[in-house]
C-alpha cells in the first residue's frame, strides 16, 4: 500500500516537500501500530493472585504458537530424586558445595540391610548448579523443568523424597546391562505436591517478631485473589 | 469569572459596599479551582498515560494501589514528599530553591486565562494569548536556573538544552497562535471560542487547509515547547541522567513533573481554544429568540438571567465539552510518547528551523491574503444571510473538514490492518 518515496532522484524543493508528506504518513502509521497494541489484549500473566492456576496450560499453548518460549527440557529447575532408582551412594550428598541435600540411612537390625529414612533437599537454599546430578549413577537425582512453589514460608521450599520415615526405601541395585526405569522427569515433585499454586501464597505474611498488627497500605489495598 | 461575579451581584441586588468584597472573593476562587483541577489533571493524566503505555506495550501497568490502579498517583506523590529535600554542598542554594518555584509559577501563571468552558474562565484579557505566550517563557527561566545552579555537568547540559529548545519553537509556537489571532480578530480568550461556531467545520482549524497546517505547527511545537516526547532533550534519561532535574529531590522535583503535567493540559486547552472550537455548543433552545441551532458562545450564556436553568445547563454543557475535547488531545500527547523516539538534538533544531518557521510564516502571509476574499463566515451565519462570498468560505469549510475526516478514516484503517495482520501469538486467550 505505501510507496516508499526515493528522495534522491528529485530536485531540493521537491525532496522538502516529499520529506513532509513521508515524515506524516510515517508519524500516522506509527501511531496507527501503537494504536492497535491497545486495542488488543496484554499478555502479562499476574502472578500469582489473579491467576487461575493454569500456567502449564499457558506454557503449553505458548509452545504451539511459539517454539521459542517454551522452557527448555535442561532447564535447571527444581531438583527430583526418583527414590526407586536410588541406590543410596550418596554422591550427591558429598557433590552438593552448599549442603543442602541431607540422606539418613540407617540398618534394619534382623534382616541385614540398609534403608534411606530421609531424602530432603531445600531447595530454598539450592543454588541449581547441577554438580550433584554429574555423579548420579543411576539419573536418579535430575533438574526439572518445574519452577513453580511460592509459599510465604520458606519452610515448605524443603523437597522431602522420603515422606515418611516409618515408610523407608530399599536402596536400589543396579543391574547390569540393563536400562534403569526413570520415571518421568517432573512427576515426583507433582506426586508429593510441591510444585503448583500453594494456598498459603495469598496469606498475609507472618508479621516480624514484636510486631502486633500491620497498618501498611498494602495491607488495606492488598490484591484479593479471584475466584 | 468577572463575569460571573457581575450577574450574581446583579441577580442579588448587592449592595456596591459589598461588590469590591466579592470581587476579591471570586478572584480567590478563580486563582483556587483552576489550580485545583491541575493538581488533579496532574494525576489523573500520568496514571492514565502509564495504563495507556502499559497497553500499548502489552502490559497491564499499575493496577495494584486501589481498584485498578486509580490512586497509584497519590501513593507515588507521597512517597516523593516523604523524600528529603537535599540541596548539593557545591549547588548555589538561592537559585537551586528558587528554580522548580519560577518553572512552577510559569505554567500557574498560564491556567489564568485558561477557561473551563462557558464564561468560566479564571481571567479574560484582552491580551490573553500575549499574555500566555509571555508568561510560558519564565519556564525556561526556571529550568536554566535549576540546570545551572545544581553545579552538575547533566544538569548543566539539560538546562542548556531546554532554553536552546524552547527560545527556538517559541517562534512557531507563537506564529501558529497569530494565525489564530488574525482569523478571530482579538487576543482574548473568551473571543476566541466566540468567533468559532460548535459544528467541526466551523471551528477556526477548519477555516481553510492553512489553519490546519498551523494547527499541526502548533501542536508539534507545543510538545516542544512543554518537552514532552518526542522533545524530551532538556530531560533525555538515557543521555543525560534527569537533565535540568538530575541533583533534585523531594517536593521540589515534584514540583518540576507537575510543571510539565500542568503544560500538557495548558497546550491541550490552548489547541482547543485556538483551533477546536472551545466548549462552544449549540443553544439548543434554551436562549430566548435565538433559534436551537445557534452556537451558545461564553458571551451568549454569560448574558443569560443566574437562576434560569439554561444557564446552567449550557454552563455544565460547555464543561463537558471542553473537557472531552482537552482530554482527547491530552491523550494523543501520550499516545505521541509511546510512539515516537526522541529526536537528535541537530534534527530538533532542523525541524524547527527548516520547517516549522517557514512554513508557519508561509501560512501567515497566504491566511493574511485570503481573510482579504474569504471572510469568515460560519454555517449560521450563511443561514442568517445568504452570500456568494460566505458561501465559498462555507465550501472551503467543508473541503477541510472532509480532509481530516479522510485523515481519521485512513488512520483507523491502519489501526485494522495492524490488528488483522498481527502475530498470532498476541491472540492468546489467558485469565487477567
Amino acid at each position: 500500500m505505501s510507496v516508499a518515496i526515493n528522495l534522491e532522484s528529485r530536485g531540493a524543493v521537491w525532496r522538502y516537500f516529499a520529506g513532509i508528506w513521508t515524515a506524516l504518513k510515517n508519524v500516522g502509521e506509527g501511531m496507527a501500530v501503537t494504536m492497535s497494541w491497545m486495542l488488543r489484549r496484554p499478555i502479562t500473566v499476574q502472578y500469582p493472585d489473579r491467576y487461575d492456576g493454569k500456567l502449564n496450560q499457558f506454557m503449553h499453548d505458548l509452545e504451539k504458537v511459539d517454539q521459542g518460549q517454551k522452557l527448555p527440557q535442561v532447564y535447571r529447575g527444581f531438583l527430583e530424586v526418583d527414590m526407586d532408582v536410588c541406590s543410596a551412594c550418596q554422591a550427591c550428598e558429598r557433590a552438593c558445595p552448599i549442603d543442602c541435600i541431607s540422606i539418613a540411612i540407617e540398618k534394619v537390625p534382623d534382616e541385614r540391610k540398609r534403608v534411606m529414612t530421609r531424602f530432603d533437599i531445600d531447595l530454598g537454599k539450592c543454588m541449581y548448579c547441577g554438580l550433584c546430578v554429574d555423579p548420579c549413577p543411576t539419573a536418579a537425582i535430575l533438574h526439572t523443568p518445574e519452577f513453580e512453589a511460592t509459599s510465604q514460608y520458606v519452610e515448605n521450599l524443603v523437597a522431602r523424597f522420603v515422606p515418611d520415615p516409618r515408610k523407608p526405601f530399599t536402596p536400589y541395585k543396579i543391574p547390569k546391562g540393563q536400562e534403569i526405569p526413570r520415571k518421568q522427569l517432573g512427576s515426583v515433585l507433582r506426586e508429593l505436591g510441591f510444585t503448583g499454586l500453594k494456598k498459603d501464597a495469598f496469606a498475609p505474611l507472618p508479621p516480624f517478631p514484636g510486631q502486633k498488627r500491620s497498618f501498611g497500605l498494602h495491607a488495606v489495598f492488598a490484591p484479593r485473589p479471584r475466584p | 469569572m468577572q463575569g460571573i461575579v457581575d450577574s450574581i451581584i446583579q441577580y442579588f441586588q448587592i449592595a456596591p459596599v459589598w461588590t469590591q468584597l466579592l470581587y476579591v472573593l471570586g478572584a480567590g476562587v478563580a486563582i483556587i479551582l483552576p489550580f485545583i483541577y491541575v493538581l488533579l489533571f496532574a494525576g489523573v493524566y500520568i496514571l492514565l498515560e502509564r495504563r495507556i503505555g502499559g497497553r500499548m506495550q502489552s502490559r497491564i501497568g499499575p493496577n495494584r494501589v486501589g481498584p485498578q490502579g486509580v490512586i497509584q498517583w497519590f501513593a507515588d506523590a507521597l512517597k516523593v514528599l516523604t523524600k528529603e529535600d537535599l540541596i548539593p554542598a557545591t549547588a548555589d542554594s538561592p537559585l537551586f530553591r528558587i528554580g522548580p518555584l519560577l518553572a512552577v509559577v510559569g505554567v500557574m501563571l498560564s491556567v489564568a486565562v485558561v477557561p473551563f468552558g462557558g464564561p468560566w474562565i479564571g481571567a479574560d484579557l484582552n491580551v490573553g494569548l500575549l499574555y500566555l505566550l509571555s508568561v510560558t517563557s519564565l519556564v525556561v527561566c526556571g529550568i536554566l536556573m535549576s540546570g545551572w545552579a545544581s553545579n552538575s555537568k547533566w544538569a548543566l547540559f539539560g538546562g542548556l538544552r531546554s532554553t536552546a529548545q524552547i527560545v527556538s519553537y517559541e517562534i512557531p509556537h507563537a506564529t501558529a497562535l497569530l494565525v489564530v489571532v488574525l482569523l478571530a480578530g482579538t487576543m482574548s480568550i473568551q473571543g476566541i471560542i466566540g468567533s468559532q461556531g460548535w459544528l467541526p467545520w466551523d471551528w477556526l482549524a477548519m477555516h481553510s487547509p492553512f489553519a490546519l497546517i498551523a494547527l499541526v505547527i502548533y501542536f508539534i511545537s507545543s510538545l516542544a515547547e512543554g518537552s514532552r516526547v518526542p522533545f524530551d532533550l532538556p530531560e533525555a534519561e538515557s543521555e543525560l541522567v534527569a537533565g535540568y532535574n538530575t541533583e533534585y529531590s523531594g517536593w521540589r522535583f515534584l514540583l518540576f513533573f507537575l510543571t510539565e503535567l500542568a503544560n500538557v493540559w495548558v497546550m491541550s486547552a490552548i489547541a482547543v481554544v485556538g483551533f477546536l472550537g472551545g466548549g462552544n455548543i449549540p443553544t439548543l433552545g434554551l436562549v430566548d429568540g435565538v433559534a436551537w441551532y445557534a452556537t451558545a458562545t461564553p458571551a451568549v450564556i454569560s448574558a443569560l438571567p443566574l437562576a434560569s436553568f439554561g444557564f446552567w445547563a449550557l454552563l455544565l454543557l460547555s464543561f463537558a465539552t471542553m473537557m472531552c475535547k482537552c482530554w482527547v488531545v491530552a491523550i494523543v500527547i501520550s499516545q505521541v510518547r509511546w510512539t515516537m523516539p526522541r529526536f537528535r538534538v541537530d534534527q530538533m533544531m532542523l525541524l524547527c528551523w527548516k520547517y516549522l518557521v517557514p512554513i508557519s510564516f508561509a501560512v501567515l502571509l497566504v491566511l493574511m491574503v485570503l481573510m482579504r476574499f474569504i471572510p469568515l463566515a460560519d454555517s449560521a451565519a450563511l443561514v442568517a444571510a445568504f452570500s456568494g462570498s460566505k458561501l465559498v468560505a462555507l465550501l472551503v469549510r467543508l473541503g477541510t473538514t472532509a480532509l481530516c475526516v479522510v485523515a481519521v478514516a485512513w488512520y483507523i484503517g491502519r489501526v485494522a490492518f495492524a490488528i488483522r495482520n498481527a502475530h498470532d501469538k498476541l491472540f492468546i486467550k489467558f485469565a487477567l
